[in-house]
């Protein structure tokens, strides 16, 4: 149904996240909104050039999935899966007696079961053939995560993954939209995964020069906009939301963080990973987003950047917030708290977004000390900011050229 | 220990089958071992055993017990 030819609102009934900031929304908002930096040394990684990382704290996958489920899944699986339960009963919502032929899964993921693919090689090398898993490639490949989500939560709707690096949890979040705007699907379980901090990732990432070097002081390295940055902190994370049509999510009563109400995606065509210097991409991704969403520039109260504290991103997006939006537009960046969680990215982000939403507070940009004198827009720094946020904006950008933005508004 | 008792430690610890669904005359398939994860569980008991032990020589219709007697006949050998 459309009001006055506009699609349908989706409502955000539920979210599930497990973070480097915690495990739920509670944990994850008290973190964020403090501006406490997750970034730690990582004895993972010791001895390699970069050792420190943004994990998931605590995470026991025998306690949360049990053994049988747990062995059989590399770690972004079992991240997921516990993300998308967590989102289901927030949203209050049934796994075990839901019609799932109406339930779909969409979830961004970008380098699969990257340990478990390391691992085996290494076996291969040093063991021989024989020795190999036969569950490799189950464990390994991107597309398990959404069909290990479906089996768990009975989603017999359509499953899948959208690769588009560190865009894939927006664009999932706006396939998913379509998915429900469409009527194809009642509930989709929309988000991100990623979790690949493994020795290989993070020295081919190091080598890229995206990393931050910053190894004599973890906790400040992820600096978004900061005049000092100097690269992203690699971090693992999962981000789950239940979305539904708003006029459903009313009709049963259920609590909605916030609605989306606008995506928009577009690519730079520029070069495989430095984004447009312009970001023309990104202005074209952000202008469709407002224009689905029927807003108009002035209304955004406040923009989640994907300000990844890297040189290039930053002033790249900056740019582009401040032409399209509006120099001293309100923007944060909570990676300065998260990392970069990389594919799941969009979607904790647009968690954040809809927490900002739904209790009216900015949350602070971690490490900003002092701003890029080039950034020409109100960066929230230092404490949380109390203010009304009817429209909130929340952009990513990935690897190959991918922008998404995606536009949020108070449920009414 | 026992092969049987080796299998039996096996499935609960590392593939997660609760104990009380264990017994010697149960198949690895109502355990819920699949052609896949025997696999798996083949090349740990190869490795644990140091016997030969083909990736067929395990199927998910054989018991546990039928499985731990062809085990102790190759560690005979």
């Amino acid at each position: 149904m459309t009001t006055a030819g506009r699609p349908p609102d989706i409502a955000i009934t539920g979210i599930g996240l497990l973070t480097p900031a915690g495990q739920g929304v509670e944990q994850n908002w008290e973190q964020i909104l403090a501006g406490r930096p997750a970034a730690s040394r990582d004895p993972a990684l010791a001895g390699q050039p970069i050792d420190f990382s943004c994990r998931v704290p605590d995470f026991d996958p025998d306690r949360e999935l049990g053994r049988q489920l747990a062995w059989r899944s590399d770690r972004f699986v079992q991240l997921a899966v516990v993300a998308a339960r967590d989102a289901v009963d927030d949203a209050k919502l049934d796994r075990t007696s839901w019609n799932g032929s109406r339930v779909g899964v969409v979830l961004g993921n970008s380098l699969g079961g990257a340990a478990t693919l390391e691992l085996q090689h290494r076996t291969l090398l040093t063991e021989g053939p024989a020795e190999v898993s036969p569950l490799t490639v189950p464990m390994t490949m991107v597309n398990m995560v959404a069909g290990a989500v479906s089996i768990d939560c009975r989603a017999t709707g359509p499953s899948m993954v959208i690769g588009t690096a560190c865009a894939s949890g927006a664009n999932a979040i706006g396939a998913a939209m379509e998915l429900l705007r469409t009527g194809r699907c009642d509930v989709v379980l929309a988000g991100g995964v990623e979790s690949a901090l493994t020795p290989a990732c993070m020295n081919a990432l190091h080598r890229m020069g995206a990393l931050s070097t910053r190894r004599d002081d973890p906790a400040a390295a992820s600096r978004p906009f900061d005049v000092d940055r100097d690269g992203f902190v690699a971090a693992e994370g999962a981000g789950v939301l239940v979305l539904e049509r708003a006029e459903d999510a009313t009709a049963r009563g259920a609590f909605r963080y916030a609605h989306l109400a606008g995506f928009g995606a577009a690519s730079d065509s520029h070069h495989i990973t430095a984004p447009d210097p312009l970001g023309r991409g990104m202005e074209q991704a952000l202008r469709t987003a407002l224009a689905d969403a029927g807003t108009d520039p002035g209304e955004v109260a406040y923009v989640n950047a994907h300000g990844t504290s890297t040189p290039l991103n930053d002033s790249a997006e900056a740019a582009v917030l401040g032409r399209v939006l509006g120099e001293g537009t309100c923007v944060s960046s909570t990676k300065g708290v998260t990392g970069h969680t990389l594919a799941a990215a969009g979607a904790i982000e647009a968690a954040y977004t809809a927490l900002a939403v739904a209790y009216g507070q900015v949350p602070p940009t971690a490490n900003l000390t002092r701003l890029d004198p080039r950034v020409t827009l109100d960066v929230v720094a230092g404490a949380a900011r109390s203010q009304p946020v009817p429209v909130a904006v929340s952009t990513s950008l990935g690897f190959g050229g991918h922008n998404a933005a995606l536009v949020l508004k108070a449920a009414a | 220990m026992p092969t049987e008792e080796l299998i039996t430690t096996l499935l609960q610890d590392k593939f997660g089958v609760p104990s009380p669904d264990i017994a010697p005359d149960r198949t690895f398939d109502q355990l819920g071992i699949d052609s896949l994860i025997i696999v798996e569980l083949a090349l740990v008991l190869r490795k644990q055993l140091g016997v030969p032990l083909e990736d067929d020589e395990l199927y998910p219709e054989l018991t546990v017990q039928q499985a731990a007697d062809l085990l102790d006949d190759k560690v005979a050998a």
